[in-house]
């Protein structure tokens, strides 16, 4: 399972060598409760750290967006930063007064998140910033705020899916990839102007889905829990229930049955060739076999291509798996200028031939353990930490680390193959090729399907 | 809509029109809006709770074992047990001969102590650097024992079993260790520039995936001995125990090890050239260009040390810095912040600054960036704001010492820089004063800074040659493929 990011984030991705033992269940004592106004919370203290993480994720994102007015949730998470009720003054002004380094927001699909890291003296001060936020938002969202962060919320939305051709070809992949109305197909995000965003849709959406009961706080590190659970009554206990809509279980999604193309030109120094597959929702049956998988995957077709062809500069295999639906993508970045027909049919081949050697002894255990790896133990980042604990809202075992591990020790060879040869099937792919161009007026172009 | 079909403008003047001419009323509410009562406890923000949650550090002893090796042991209450093995012969400065041998040797290691059947679970993970290897042992609390037995087996003669060989080949294989990110090749191609090509900062980290494939058993176990179980080699230890515990475990365990000599530098570093240096142009055609900036701000010791973490705490790194004001409050050049570092390179501190403008927008970062240090290192910095880099880094110094391993690291990392292993204390920073601040932002005027640039060639194009420099240098991303 990978969470989702962008190629540029992958493209500065650095590793180092690390390895983990046995498959004994991790250690992580969290706590989970809720309110009785709904709002959820989850408490994972750690005696030896002297850092907190304070996380707070509502249950709705640029999937919620009303329609017609795309990114009214990105606008209300950079509004919340503007100051509520009682911050006298920015709410980035007050974190820093409480010597807060680290505090940011995120919309994504399905979600809205803020994150803030602080010495665990703050913690009581941390979540009556968040209470505020929660209790007394609304305040924040004048026709004074939304004037000054339109332009800001259009030119991130502007930089990331229009002027930045790697991002644009993402969104069209997963456009092809994610059927219409399906909610992952929000990141794809739709063509903004600022005029959508206004005043009147971001109230909407902050007095629709800002509520207690689609609320989560998660909060982890140094802090007695008794301390915390005490400020978390006087901070939340008292803002009104409120009913969210009701949104149903997602379809599983059939695999694609055809083969589209997206055939993009781009004013950039490397083209890509980018196969994309629809895949099984996290934890589904086939899930961890293609997190293994990939792996192998990215490794032969790398032997195949990088080396013998001096015109590939780097492979990636990764899965984007959620509760709504997953993704698999198999990138190949290109060397300066050159056409993506030089690589092609190489890169079919080599997909062929990696599923055919599949069985193949020697590469299984590596890359299982690879995966294992990152579940074995919560991550030392409590930021990181704090993420994996919020991110299944449906767990009730906090984290989902023993299932984790559970499903990937469960994982075998021939199981690994059988999905991989059924859910990757070049057959039913998206293909996506974006040309290197240096002549265009434009970031890209879309010159349709080949 | 399902795929565009024609272009990104044509779609994004339809969409406008589309926007100015009909929008669709909002949905009515699922509940109506009700307010929270406002008490006392929500007007004011409660005071900050007083440091009572976090650890407490008991003390740091240095002890030397039987065989010479010398200990660095940080007592700390409930801490898990840490053990690193501080390795100044496993750097790449001194083993740019042997490298590949050394990065297999290395992920052998670290899956051999991963690996054993017996005792508690151990994590174990290497990093490197051109100073040293920095080998990271961690277990439960009290497992310093089985630990320490583990590690020693590792590092004897046939330490690495042939098993662990073939997983760490496999493993670095799957991992692709020969492919480097943009960000560290803008380092490493800034540092080329400085030190020269030949120099160990300049070349990667790791061997390539064919060449680590080629390594032998025996050729891993030599590399094990000379740069591992050496004489210069030292232990950080961090646990909740007493040192004379500490002394008798390990002096059990690794204290019967034989040492090797220390391996000689095979490379030197040059020294940061005085002179005016040209900019380095990176072509690569990510939407963001990776911006690195480079100054020299002298030796890597004691209190200066220290003033320098707090200045370049003030350019950028958090939340409100000068930079981070400047690109993106003020100018919007920015969205994520800019990096601010300061790096030992052969003994020197490096300060490394980074930040990720638009492609568009490089030529202005980096005008206002020069501009930046031009003015600090004529004026210094104002009070409030020296005062308030203090008190920043005096907040991430303890939040530094939060995990128990990140502490073993500050200290062992100090080690390979040839500092001396510090008692985690704020006492030094309490001694940077803003004095202090100006004479190091007046090491940094603008003509003083390495730069290095990557983007597209039309970005590349756009920046204009500061004043007085030779003529930019070009420089690729990948570095050469093994043949």
């Amino acid at each position: 399972m990978k969470t989702p990011t962008t190629l540029l984030l992958t493209l500065l991705a650095v590793v180092a060598t690390r390895a983990l033992a046995h498959a004994d269940p991790p250690v992580l004592s969290a706590t989970r409760y809720t309110l009785p106004n709904g709002h959820d919370v989850l408490l994972a203290p750690d005696p030896s750290r002297a850092q907190i993480v304070v996380r707070m994720d509502y249950g709705a994102g640029l999937a919620d967006d009303p329609v017609g007015y795309p990114e009214s949730s990105h606008l209300v998470e950079h509004l919340l930063f503007r100051g509520t009720r009682h911050t006298r003054g920015s709410t980035t002004e007050r974190l820093r007064a409480f010597g807060v380094s680290r505090a940011n927001g995120f919309t994504e699909a399905e979600r809205t998140s803020y994150v803030t890291s602080a010495s665990s003296s703050q913690l009581l001060r941390i979540l009556w910033l968040e209470g505020d936020r929660l209790a007394f938002g609304l305040d924040a969202i004048t026709d004074d705020n939304v004037s000054l962060e339109r332009e800001i919320v259009w030119r991130e939305h502007v930089e990331r899916f229009e002027l930045s051709p790697y991002r644009a070809a993402t969104a069209l992949l997963h456009q092809a990839i994610y059927p219409p109305g399906h909610r992952r197909r929000a990141m794809a995000s739709q063509v903004t102007v600022p005029d959508t965003l206004r005043l009147d849709a971001a109230r909407w959406f902050f007095q629709q889905w800002y509520a207690p009961g689609n609320a989560r706080l998660t909060v982890v590190g140094g802090f007695d829990a008794a301390v915390a659970r005490a400020a978390i009554a006087q901070s939340f206990g008292d803002i009104p229930a409120r009913a969210v809509p009701e949104r149903p279980a997602p379809a599983p999604l059939e695999p694609l049955g055809w083969t589209p193309g997206i055939d993009l030109e781009a004013r950039v120094d490397h083209g890509l060739i980018v196969l994309g597959w629809r895949t099984p929702a996290h934890r589904a049956p086939g899930d961890a076999e293609l997190d293994v998988f990939r792996h192998f995957l990215e490794s032969r077709v790398e032997d195949a291509l990088r080396r013998p062809l001096r015109a590939v500069t780097a492979v990636y295999a990764m899965q984007y798996s959620a509760a709504s639906g997953s993704h698999f993508t198999l990138t190949i970045e290109l060397g300066r200028n050159v056409a993506t027909n030089v690589v092609r049919g190489a890169l079919t081949r080599a997909l062929t031939q990696a599923l055919q050697r599949c069985d193949e002894s020697g590469w299984f255990e590596a890359a299982r353990e690879t995966e294992l790896a990152r579940y074995r133990h919560p991550p030392t980042d409590l930021v990181d930490r704090a993420a994996d604990l919020a991110r299944d809202r449906e767990s009730e075992d906090p984290g989902g680390y023993v299932r984790d591990l559970a499903r990937f020790t469960a994982v075998d060879q021939v199981g690994t193959c059988a999905a991989a040869r059924r859910l990757l099937d070049p057959a039913r792919s998206v293909a996506l090729r974006l040309e290197s161009s240096t002549d265009l007026n434009v970031p890209f172009r879309v010159r349709g399907t080949p | 809509m399902n795929l565009p079909s024609r272009s990104a403008g044509a779609l994004s003047l339809l969409a406008t029109l589309a926007a100015c001419t009909a929008r669709p009323p909002l949905p009515p509410l699922q509940a109506a809006w009700r307010e929270t009562p406002v008490t006392p406890y929500r007007a004011e923000p409660p005071a900050a709770l007083s440091w009572t949650t976090g650890p407490r550090w008991s003390a740091t002893h240095a002890l030397r074992l039987r065989n010479g090796l010398a200990v660095h042991l940080l007592q700390r209450e409930r801490a898990a047990t840490h053990v690193l093995l501080v390795s100044p012969s496993a750097g790449l400065e001194s083993r740019g001969h042997d490298r590949v041998a050394l990065a297999t040797t290395r992920a052998a290691l670290v899956s051999a102590l991963a690996s054993g059947d017996a005792g508690p679970r151990l994590d174990a993970s290497a990093s490197v650097s051109d100073l040293g290897t920095l080998l990271s042992v961690t277990g439960p609390q009290g497992s310093l024992r089985p630990l320490a037995a583990r590690l020693s087996a590792s590092l004897s003669p046939a330490g690495i079993p042939d098993a662990a060989l073939a997983r760490a080949r496999d493993q670095l294989s799957l991992r692709r260790r020969d492919d480097v990110g943009l960000a560290e090749a803008m380092e490493i191609a800034l540092l080329q520039q400085l030190f020269g090509e030949d120099s160990a900062a300049a070349r990667p980290s790791v061997g390539y995936s064919d060449e680590l494939r080629a390594v032998t058993l025996p050729t891993a176990r030599r590399a094990l001995l000379s740069a591992y179980a050496t004489r210069d080699a030292a232990l950080v230890v961090v646990c909740d125990m007493a040192p004379e515990e500490v002394q008798r475990i390990l002096d059990d365990t690794l204290g019967a090890l034989t040492l090797s000599p220390p391996a000689e530098s095979d490379r030197a570093y040059g020294t940061f050239p005085p002179e005016q240096q040209p900019v380095v142009l990176v072509p690569a055609g990510s939407p963001l260009s990776v911006l690195t900036v480079a100054c020299p701000l002298g030796g890597s010791r004691g209190a200066d040390l220290t003033a320098q973490r707090a200045f370049a705490s003030v350019l950028g790194a958090s939340l409100g810095s000068r930079l981070d004001e400047v690109l993106r409050g003020e100018h919007a050049l920015i969205y994520d912040a800019v990096d601010a570092e300061v790096r030992n390179v052969g003994g020197q501190s490096i300060l490394l600054i980074r930040a990720l403008p638009a492609q568009r927008d490089v030529a202005d970062t980096l005008r206002i960036l020069m501009d930046q240090f031009e003015v600090m290192s004529a004026q210094g910095l104002p009070r409030d704001e020296a005062e308030r880099a203090v008190a920043l880094t005096l907040e991430q110094r303890v939040l530094g010492w939060d995990s128990a391993s990140s502490v073993g690291f500050l200290v062992a990392s100090d080690l390979l820089a040839g500092v001396a292993p510090r008692a985690p204390s704020i006492a030094p920073l309490l001694e940077v004063t803003t004095g202090h601040l100006r004479e190091i932002a007046a090491r940094c005027p603008a003509r003083r800074l390495a730069i290095a640039i990557s983007g597209t060639d039309r970005t590349l194009a756009s920046v204009a040659q500061p004043a007085g420099r030779p003529e930019p240098r070009l420089m690729y991303w990948r570095t050469p493929q093994a043949p």
